[in-house]
C-alpha cells in the first residue's frame, strides 16, 4: 500500500486527540480520588467522634447497644463498625473479628474485609481508642464504584469513538482524495504526451485540492496560448521566409546560370538585397514581437507623455498624408503622463497610421486621438475612412502573418497589427478594432434560427443594434428549428434566399416571408410562376447585392412588408431598384404593404389593412402579366 | 582615417576591412579580444569598430569597459547580431558611441563611422553652418539660401541641422530617425523620402544648384561640391 498522507494525518489526529483526553482525564481522575479520600476520612472522623460522644455519656455499654441497633438499621453493609475489648475480642458491631492488617493503634487505613452478609469489600477504617476498648469505623469503598465504573466506562467510550471515528475519516479521506488526485494523474500524463487541451477536473467548492488544480489550469491556459504561438510563429516562419528566399535562391541561380551582361547583374544584385532585406525586416518583427510577448521589455518603461509621443508620431506622417491628400488630424486632451515604453508605443502608433494611410483612400480622412481613461491610463485611437476590416477578419488579423483579402499587393509582412496588439497587451491594454461606419444597426428575423443567429450577432456586435421582432412569428410553426449550437451566427447584412426562381424577385422580412412563400408556392402550383425569394432579415445595412444579382436574373420585382405602403421601408428599396437597375427591369417594381393607416384592434380589420398570402399572390400574378 | 576593426567572424572581417580600405581608410583587424584589447589600447585609432560576442574570455563590451576605465575617449561602434533595444542599451550604456546591427548594409557602417569621427571632434552649436550658399544659424535658428531667407517647420530645422553638420558625407534614412525623430525601429514605409522631398523643395528652388542629394542605396547627403 502507497503511504497515504490522508490515513497517517488521521492516524495523527487519533493520537493528539488521546492525548488531549488523557491530558483531561489524569488531573480529574486524581483530583476527584483526592477529594474523595479527604471526604472519606473527615466523615469517619465525624463517626468515630459520634460514637466517642456516645462512649462519654453511656460508657461502654451504651455505645454497646447503640452499634447493635445501627448495624441493625443498617440495610446496606457500607458502613463497618466494630467494637472490641482490650483483647481485641468484638464486643459489638458487624465485623467477626478485628482485621489482622490493622494494628490497634488510632489511624486510618484500609483493608480488605469480609463484612456479614456483604461480602468482600474494601474498606478505609478509623480506629480511635476508647479507654480499654477499641473502635474501628469504616467505609466500604464501593459508594463511589459506579461513579467509578462510568468514568471508566465513558472512558473506554471515549477513546472508541475516537479511534474509530478517526481511522474512518481517515480512510474515507484517504479514498476521495485518492480519486481526485488519480483523475489528475491521469489529466497530467495525457497532457504530458502532448494533449495540452486537457485541464484538471474542478469542483464547484474551492478546497485546497480544487484552488491548486484551477492555478494549474490557468498555467495550462497560458502554456498552451505560448506553445499555440510558437507554433504559429514556426509555421509563419516557415511560409513567410521561404517565399523571399525561394525568390533570392532562384534570383542568385538564374544569375549565375545566365550570366547576363554587367548592367543587367547589378539590377539582379540589387534586387537580391533587396530580397534579403525584406527577410531581415521579417526577422526583425518577429524577434520584436517575441521580446515583447516575452515580458521582457517592461525595463523600457519610463514616465512619458502619451499626447506628445502621438502628436510626433502625426508630424512624422503629415508629408506622406498630404502627398495622398489625406486630412490627417490630431487631437488630445493636453499633456497625459503614463507609463510605458516610448520605443515600442511609438512604433505601434506609427504601425497604426501607417496602416490608415495605407488603406484610407485618396483625399480621405485620419484621426489620431488621445484620451484621457483615468488617473493613470489612456486611450490612444487611430481611425481612418478607408474600407473598414470585415466582422469576421478582425480576429484575424492580430494574428502573425495574416494578411486580409484587402491588402494583398500592398508591401507589408502581416506582423504589423500584431506588433500594436503585443504592445498594447504590454501595457495592460487590448487593441479594440471597431467600425467607424457609425451606426445603428436594424435587423428583423423572419424565424428562430435566424432570431438566435442574428441576436447573437447583436450581442458581440459593437454597435448598437436594434432588434425588431414580429409578436405574431412566435407562434408560427414556419420559424422553428432545432437549436443550432452555442456559436451560431448570422452576419448583419446578409440576406437569405427562402427559395430560388427564376421568373421574379420578392424582396420581404419578417412576418410577411411566410405569407410571401405560401403565395410563391400556389402560383408556381396554378399558373408555373417560378418566384425568387429574399428574406432581408437585416434592414440595416440591407443586402443589395443580393437584390441586384436577383433583379438581374428575374427582371421583376416585387417589394413586400407590414409597413405601410407610403413612405414605408420598401419605398427606398423599390426606388434604388428603380434608379439603378432601370435597365435590368421588364416591368414596373411593385410593392405590397399595409394600407395607409394604423392597424385595427379587431381581427378581420386587422388582417384587411396588413397584407395577405391572398393579396401577394395577385400582386405577384398582375406583375408575372405585365 | 584609421580604424581599429575588432571581429573574430574571418569573412565578415575581409569583406568590411575591404569596404573600408576602398573608402580610403587605413583598417587594422582584430581577430580576437585580447589582441583587439592590445591594439586599441597602444595604437592611436579615429575609430574602432568592436564586435560584441568574441570567442573566449573577453568580450566586446568588456574590451571597451577596460578603454573607458583608461581613459581612451576613442569613438567606438559596437557590431552585434544581438538587436534587442535592451541589448543596445547595454551597449551603448558600456562606454560604446553608436549600435549596428548585423546584418547591415555597408553604406551605414560607413556613414556611421563617418559622423562617429566628425562628432568626436567636437560639436560648437554656436557657430553657423555653411554649405555652398546655404547658410543657418543654430541660434538665432535662420536659414538662408544665398539672399533667399527660407522659413522651416521646427522638424525641417532638425533635420537640414544633422544634414548640414555630415556636410559632405553620406546619411542614412536609419541615421536620420534616430537622430531626428529618435525612432529606433523601421517604420516600413518611405515617409523619411517625403520628409527629404519636402525639405528639398525649400532649400533648393529650381533655378538654384541642389545641395540635398540622394544617395543611391545609400541615404542622402548635402554637399556644394559635384
Amino acid at each position: 500500500m502507497m503511504r497515504s498522507s490522508a490515513l497517517s494525518l488521521a492516524l495523527s489526529y487519533v493520537a493528539l486527540g488521546l492525548a488531549a483526553l488523557i491530558l483531561f482525564a489524569a488531573p480529574l481522575w486524581y483530583a476527584w480520588q483526592v477529594t474523595i479520600q479527604e471526604g472519606r476520612s473527615e466523615i469517619l472522623q465525624a463517626d468515630a467522634q459520634r460514637l466517642t460522644d456516645v462512649y462519654r455519656r453511656d460508657g461502654a455499654e451504651g455505645l454497646k447497644n447503640f452499634i447493635d441497633a445501627r448495624v441493625r438499621m443498617q440495610i446496606a453493609g457500607e458502613r463497618i463498625l466494630l467494637l472490641t475489648d482490650a483483647s481485641m475480642h468484638p464486643l459489638a458491631g458487624n465485623l467477626q473479628s478485628w482485621p489482622s492488617s490493622v494494628p490497634a493503634a488510632p489511624g486510618n487505613y484500609t483493608i480488605h474485609v469480609n463484612v456479614a452478609n456483604h461480602g468482600e469489600q474494601t474498606a478505609l477504617v478509623h480506629v480511635a481508642m476508647l479507654g480499654s476498648n477499641n473502635l474501628l469505623v469504616g467505609r466500604d469503598n464501593l459508594l463511589f464504584k459506579p461513579l467509578q465504573t462510568f468514568f471508566w466506562y465513558g472512558l473506554t467510550a471515549a477513546v472508541a469513538v475516537l479511534c474509530i471515528a478517526g481511522l474512518f475519516v481517515g480512510l474515507i479521506t484517504r479514498r476521495t482524495l485518492m480519486s481526485r488526485v488519480h483523475s489528475i494523474r491521469h489529466t497530467v500524463s495525457a497532457i504530458i504526451h502532448g494533449d495540452l487541451k486537457h485541464r484538471l477536473p474542478t469542483h464547484l467548492i474551492d478546497d485546497e485540492l480544487n484552488t491548486l488544480a484551477r492555478t494549474i489550469n490557468g498555467m495550462l491556459e497560458q502554456i498552451e496560448l505560448l506553445v499555440h504561438g510558437v507554433r504559429n510563429v514556426s509555421n509563419s516562419i516557415a511560409h513567410d521566409l521561404r517565399t523571399p528566399l525561394a525568390e533570392l535562391r532562384s534570383r542568385l541561380e538564374q544569375l549565375s546560370l545566365i550570366r547576363p551582361s554587367s548592367d543587367e547583374t547589378y539590377t539582379e544584385i540589387d534586387g537580391a538585397v533587396a530580397d534579403v532585406d525584406r527577410v531581415i525586416r521579417i526577422f526583425d518583427a518577429l524577434l520584436r514581437l517575441a521580446e515583447i510577448d516575452a515580458g521582457l521589455r517592461r525595463s523600457g518603461f519610463v514616465l512619458l507623455d502619451i499626447s506628445d509621443l502621438a502628436a510626433n508620431a502625426v508630424e512624422f506622417y503629415e508629408p506622406a498624408a498630404e502627398l495622398k491628400s489625406i486630412d490627417l488630424k490630431f487631437r488630445a486632451d493636453g499633456p497625459l503622463w503614463i507609463s510605458g515604453d516610448p520605443v515600442l508605443l511609438a512604433q505601434a502608433l506609427s504601425n497604426l497610421i501607417d496602416n490608415a494611410l495605407k488603406y484610407a483612400p485618396q483625399n480621405g480622412a485620419i484621426e489620431v486621438a488621445v484620451r484621457k481613461r483615468d488617473a493613470v491610463s489612456a486611450e490612444i485611437s487611430v481611425s481612418d475612412n478607408g474600407p473598414g476590416i470585415d466582422d469576421a477578419e478582425k480576429s484575424k488579423v492580430v494574428e502573425r502573418f495574416y494578411r486580409g483579402d484587402a491588402s494583398r499587393g500592398t508591401p507589408g509582412v502581416g506582423l504589423g497589427l500584431s506588433l500594436v496588439q503585443a504592445v498594447a497587451k504590454l501595457h495592460g491594454s487590448p487593441l479594440a478594432l471597431y467600425d467607424q461606419v457609425p451606426g445603428l444597426r436594424v435587423v428583423f428575423p423572419s424565424n428562430a434560427l435566424d432570431a438566435a443567429g442574428l441576436l447573437r450577432t447583436a450581442i458581440r456586435c459593437d454597435d448598437p443594434v436594434l432588434f425588431l421582432e414580429h409578436k405574431r412569428l412566435y407562434r408560427e410553426t414556419f420559424g422553428r428549428a432545432p437549436y443550432p449550437g452555442p456559436d451560431y451566427m448570422v452576419p448583419f447584412g446578409k440576406s437569405k434566399i427562402v427559395r430560388p426562381g427564376h421568373d421574379m424577385t420578392v424582396v420581404t422580412y419578417g412576418a410577411v416571408v411566410p405569407r410571401a412563400l405560401q403565395a410563391a408556392q400556389r402560383i408556381e402550383r396554378e399558373h408555373g410562376v417560378s418566384v425568387e425569394l429574399i428574406d432581408l432579415r437585416t434592414l440595416s445595412p440591407y443586402d443589395w447585392e443580393a437584390i441586384a444579382t436577383s433583379v438581374a436574373k428575374t427582371s421583376r420585382v416585387l417589394v413586400a412588408h407590414e409597413d405601410m405602403l407610403s413612405w414605408g421601408y420598401g419605398a427606398e428599396i423599390a426606388a434604388r431598384i428603380a434608379d439603378e437597375l432601370f435597365d435590368e427591369l421588364d416591368a414596373p417594381v411593385k410593392r405590397v404593404a399595409a394600407k395607409d393607416t394604423f392597424v385595427a384592434y379587431q381581427p378581420i380589420l386587422e388582417d384587411e389593412i396588413l397584407p395577405q398570402a391572398e393579396d401577394l399572390y395577385h400582386a405577384m400574378a398582375e406583375l408575372a402579366n405585365y | 582615417m584609421k580604424i581599429l576593426l575588432v571581429e573574430d567572424n574571418e569573412r565578415v572581417a575581409q569583406f568590411v576591412v575591404k569596404g573600408l580600405q576602398e573608402a580610403g581608410h587605413t583598417t587594422d583587424h582584430a581577430g580576437n579580444g585580447r589582441d583587439g584589447m592590445f591594439l586599441a589600447a597602444s595604437e592611436p585609432y579615429d575609430v574602432i569598430i568592436m564586435d560584441r560576442m568574441l570567442p573566449g574570455d573577453i568580450d566586446g563590451l568588456a574590451i571597451i569597459e577596460v578603454l573607458r576605465k583608461a581613459g581612451k575617449v576613442t569613438p567606438i561602434l559596437i557590431l552585434s547580431a544581438l538587436s534587442e533595444v535592451d541589448d543596445r542599451i547595454r551597449g551603448l550604456r558600456s562606454g560604446g558611441d553608436d549600435y549596428l546591427t548585423k546584418p547591415f548594409a555597408f553604406g551605414e557602417l560607413l556613414a556611421r563611422i563617418d559622423a562617429l569621427h566628425r562628432r568626436a571632434q567636437g560639436i560648437n552649436h554656436e557657430i553657423p553652418l555653411v554649405v555652398g550658399d546655404l547658410h543657418m544659424d543654430p541660434l538665432t535658428r535662420k536659414v538662408t539660401r544665398g539672399e533667399r531667407s527660407i522659413s522651416l517647420q521646427p522638424r525641417e530645422f532638425k533635420l537640414l541641422e544633422y544634414l548640414m553638420r555630415h556636410a559632405g558625407q553620406v546619411v542614412t534614412r536609419t541615421m536620420l530617425l534616430e537622430n531626428v525623430w529618435d525612432y529606433h525601429f523601421d517604420p516600413q514605409t518611405n515617409v523619411v523620402d517625403v520628409h527629404i522631398s519636402k525639405l528639398r523643395q525649400k532649400i533648393d528652388a529650381e533655378s538654384e544648384r541642389p545641395l540635398l542629394r540622394t544617395v543611391r542605396n545609400a541615404g542622402y547627403t548635402v554637399t556644394a561640391g559635384d
